[in-house]
């Protein structure tokens, strides 16, 4: 579902040209958001959902009486609507986003119902960034990177492969600084 | 770029039910470092609360909800309306119902803000009133709105009896086990419940009491989100302040009970 396109790697080659105005928006690297982890968190509610709302069904009595039992059914098939069409939404977004490293700036862009979505910050005006990944991020493979939190934050979110992507961000930061 | 008008309104219905993070979150990229930055995102946060409050009360002062037809206008009141052509008893009459209507969300309101501000600084992770208002204000409009409504729905139309019920029964049980846990010998008007359950539930009573439960539980989690992002507390951290919040009515009945005993 991902991809990870290095077009430029050396760091070298880099720095003698950043500063050159015409190639202030080649493109370093271009990255699509892995949509793993949301595929599995919406296979788990489905599963749950089903689980759960089927042992209320084939047991009316296990809440007291049937119509509470059916109430708290209804209470879990509703939430897990809600969840099973914010996962699909997620899934929609992040095939569609677009991650993108040039030598003057980090950009996220995605498109949905022909609206353009585009965040973007400068390294000139990059204050902090932080790459975070918990147990499960690291065993998949993938992380979020954070920038200027507090400041209008970026969040590059599900990047796979995040070391590589996060390197080259640190790399072009302190070159532009 | 921000989207406007009925296209704001279709985003935050959509955001309010599938995406509660990005609701309660502080839209502005800076929160205001001035007194008169924080005085002026007080100001708009207050128009944005009085514009929802209005949303939710009017229709039901204008469906007749809370109207009392004795009524007559103060006689201030009557002159005021009477010099623009307005009549005096119906307007007051209106007017009367519409703070009514609006009382008891307002109230929760109120409640939700010292509580859930408390938490926060309790917890020490405070980052100013503003980013509390911000979460409440929203939170207020979108998930508190809607456990009224179904609670109004409920108390006033047929075919829920069985769920009206249920939600008394709970209620009064809740109360008695604090007067039980207080060991005060106070009795409510309708006794005490003998069991929890009902014999029927309508099949439209029940989607009344999954929508109330759905409310409340959103209720609670925008909270814990508005203090997770917008105050940038830990998880343990949101969620006492949630906590704090979900605890207020017992402190509420509490001091009731004390305060009856005392008189």
């Amino acid at each position: 579902m991902s991809q990870q396109n290095q077009q430029t790697s050396n760091g070298s080659s880099q720095s003698t040209t950043a500063d050159q105005p015409n190639d202030r928006n080649k493109v370093i690297l271009e990255t699509n958001p892995t949509t793993k982890p949301t595929l599995i968190r919406l296979a788990v509610v489905l599963l749950l959902t089903l689980g759960v709302v089927g042992y209320l069904q084939l047991n009316p009595e296990a809440l007291g009486s049937p119509d509470i039992t059916n109430t708290a059914a209804l209470v879990v098939l509703l939430l897990g609507l809600v969840l099973t069409v914010r996962f699909l939404v997620r899934t929609i977004i992040l095939v569609r986003t677009t991650y993108t490293v040039t030598n003057s700036r980090v950009e996220q862009e995605y498109e949905l119902l022909f609206r353009t979505h585009s965040k973007g910050i400068r390294f000139d005006k990059l204050r902090s960034h932080e790459l975070n990944q918990n147990r499960i991020q690291s065993i998949l493979g993938y992380g979020t990177i954070s920038m200027n939190r507090g400041l209008g934050p970026l969040r590059l979110e599900n990047v796979d492969e995040p070391e590589a992507v996060y390197d080259t961000i640190r790399t072009c930061a302190k070159r532009v600084a | 770029m921000p989207v406007r008008g009925v296209g704001a309104i279709l985003r935050g219905g959509f955001d309010a039910i599938f995406r509660p993070h990005k609701f309660v979150e502080f839209q502005t990229d800076s929160y205001g470092a001035s007194r008169l930055g924080v005085i002026r995102q007080l100001g708009s946060l207050l128009g944005v609360y009085f514009v929802n409050l209005a949303a939710y009360a009017v229709p039901l002062t204008l469906a007749g909800i809370g109207v009392q037809s004795s009524q007559s206008a103060p006689e201030n009141f009557a002159r005021i309306a009477g010099s623009y052509g307005i009549d005096p008893v119906a307007s007051w009459q209106l007017l009367t119902a519409f703070v009514q209507n609006s009382l008891f969300i307002s109230i929760a309101t109120a409640i939700t803000l010292v509580t859930f501000h408390v938490g926060v600084l309790i917890v020490r992770d405070s980052q100013g009133i503003v980013q509390s208002m911000h979460t409440v204000v929203y939170t207020t409009s979108a998930y508190l709105v809607a456990t009224f409504s179904a609670v109004w729905y409920l108390t006033n139309q047929a075919g829920v009896s069985g769920a009206r019920q249920l939600i008394r029964n709970l209620q009064a049980a809740f109360v008695y086990a604090i007067i039980d846990a207080l060991g005060a010998g106070v009795e409510l008007p309708g006794g005490r419940p003998d069991s929890l359950g009902v014999t029927t539930i309508s099949a439209e009573g029940q989607w009344i009491l999954a929508i109330l439960t759905l409310s409340l539980l959103y209720y609670l989690f925008s909270l814990y989100l508005g203090a997770r992002i917008n105050h940038r507390a830990t998880r343990s951290n949101a969620a006492i302040a949630v906590v704090a919040v979900a605890l207020s009515p017992v402190v509420y009945v509490t001091g009731s009970i004390i305060a009856y005993i005392i008189a």
